[in-house]
């Protein structure tokens, strides 16, 4: 009796132990999931930034910039102008002339293509072919463009892949691009430009003109290398 | 088992002044106590702050101080245990933003970097007193695994790696229960643990040092 009493008293500590254990556990697991929690806005945006090693930024003058922005939805392209867009295209303006290069007026032609994209895609993958938007939006001075293809430079970017809705700047080389309709004997085959820079906004999105001015400084303060000749 | 508790019957039966000279139960009948005997048990919880060594201090180089220990042993007569050990290891260091490089991108982000670790662990530990003394300074050679969570947030974004890794834990400490027999006690313990995780910034392994302190708790 007296042994059996002694058991279950054993018994007891035991579970006492193992309920103790699963109390603490449990709320210090919790701890990695707070971890974040006290991050500002200004701290939360993610700034990446990617070139192709082999563009020799001093070779283009001029770049052609729309007024509107192009948004990505899925696979739909659509122009848009709001407040908050015209800040970027202002800002990426400014700091593109600030670099030595020169602004041309819509249609005109030029040596790089700036194009700013707000995706908005709904699923995780971007695996489309999301390159028609290219067809018109450097206007008419590049009629015989519509279709063209477009050949990324790198491999390792989807890296950072996420549902939520981002911003993206794209610069493409229209120097060096090749002339329309010079398929290679199969006559189909659209002329690939380059996208020879690429800087993503990621991990939150961008509410005010304040953060678009600190994505703007931040991304081209990480870029020395996109500068015009002197 | 019953010869022997016959055999020290005996002892302790013939040889009164020697029994009364070498037992010091504080005015106790004489029988050895029972921690002497049988296999008895000890647990132990502990609250720690962790240095981080080696490879984790590339990665977090601060002191944690959210660490918890807990550890369940099994006495035996002859001064070592045998035991289980888990509890949770936290640490958690806030970069200002920077421009890292990974490959070709560069990423401008305020990191984030946490490491969590739960380990899995069996201990043996031999102590230099016997089961029922009041001070019993000890060493231990712990080994098994850890579940580990490598968090690394660039902004809101988590770069993330996690698995069960095998790791090593030796050990010095010391047991204090006030009195010889009594139950309730303090501890104290070094430990130096490897676990062999890498990943990204945490190169090579993941080795630290935990000093803890917290009670233990003898019976039978």
């Amino acid at each position: 009796m007296n042994m059996n009493m002694q058991q279950q008293r054993k018994a007891g500590k035991w579970k006492l132990g193992a309920v103790l254990l699963l109390l603490v556990g449990g709320g210090l697991l919790s701890c990695r999931e707070n971890a974040i929690n006290d991050l500002s806005p200004a701290d939360s945006p993610v700034y990446i930034t990617n070139y192709d090693r082999s563009a020799n930024f001093s070779q283009y003058k001029t770049f052609s910039l729309p007024d509107s922005v192009i948004v990505e939805s899925n696979d739909s392209y659509t122009a848009d102008q709001t407040p908050l867009s015209s800040r970027f295209v202002t800002n990426v303006a400014n700091a593109l002339t600030g670099r030595g290069f020169q602004r041309v007026s819509r249609g005109d032609s030029a040596d790089l293509g700036v194009a700013i994209i707000r995706v908005n895609n709904q699923y995780t993958g971007i695996a489309s072919n999301p390159y028609s938007y290219y067809s018109n939006y450097w206007g008419g001075g590049f009629g015989g463009l519509g279709g063209v293809g477009y050949s990324p430079y790198y491999q390792s970017y989807y890296t950072y892949q996420v549902t939520d809705q981002y911003w993206e700047i794209q610069i493409v080389d229209l120097k060096n691009r090749p002339a329309t309709g010079t398929g290679t004997g199969t006559g189909s085959a659209p002329p690939q430009l380059t996208v020879i820079y690429n800087a993503t906004i990621r991990g939150a999105d961008i509410a005010d003109q304040q953060s678009v001015d600190n994505a703007i400084t931040a991304i081209f303060n990480q870029s020395p290398y996109l500068k015009a000749a002197e | 088992m019953k010869s022997i508790i016959a055999f020290i019957t005996l002892i302790t039966l013939t040889t009164t002044t020697w029994a009364q000279y070498r037992n010091d139960n504080s005015g106790n009948n004489g029988f050895p106590s029972p921690y002497q005997e049988y296999v008895t048990f000890n647990i132990a919880a502990r609250y720690g702050v962790v240095f981080p060594l080696g490879g984790t201090k590339g990665y977090i180089d601060n002191v944690s101080p959210t660490n918890f220990a807990l550890e369940g042993e099994w006495l035996f007569p002859k001064r070592f245990a045998i035991g289980i050990k888990t509890g949770y290891q936290y640490n958690k260091q806030r970069l200002d933003r920077q421009v890292y490089e990974y490959g070709d991108q560069s990423i401008s982000a305020v990191q984030t970097r946490t490491l969590s670790v739960i380990p899995a662990m069996v201990s043996l530990s031999y102590y230099f007193a016997d089961n029922a003394a009041a001070l019993r300074p000890y060493v231990q050679f712990a080994g098994g695994g850890a579940y580990v969570d490598y968090t690394n947030y660039f902004g809101t974004l988590a770069d993330q790696s996690n698995g069960f890794k095998g790791a090593i834990a030796p050990a010095i400490g010391v047991k204090y229960y006030g009195k010889r027999e009594q139950g309730l006690g303090a501890e104290i313990q070094a430990q130096y643990q490897n676990i062999f995780f890498n990943y990204d910034l945490l190169k090579n392994s993941a080795p630290s040092l935990m000093l803890s302190a917290g009670i233990s708790y003898r019976f039978y």
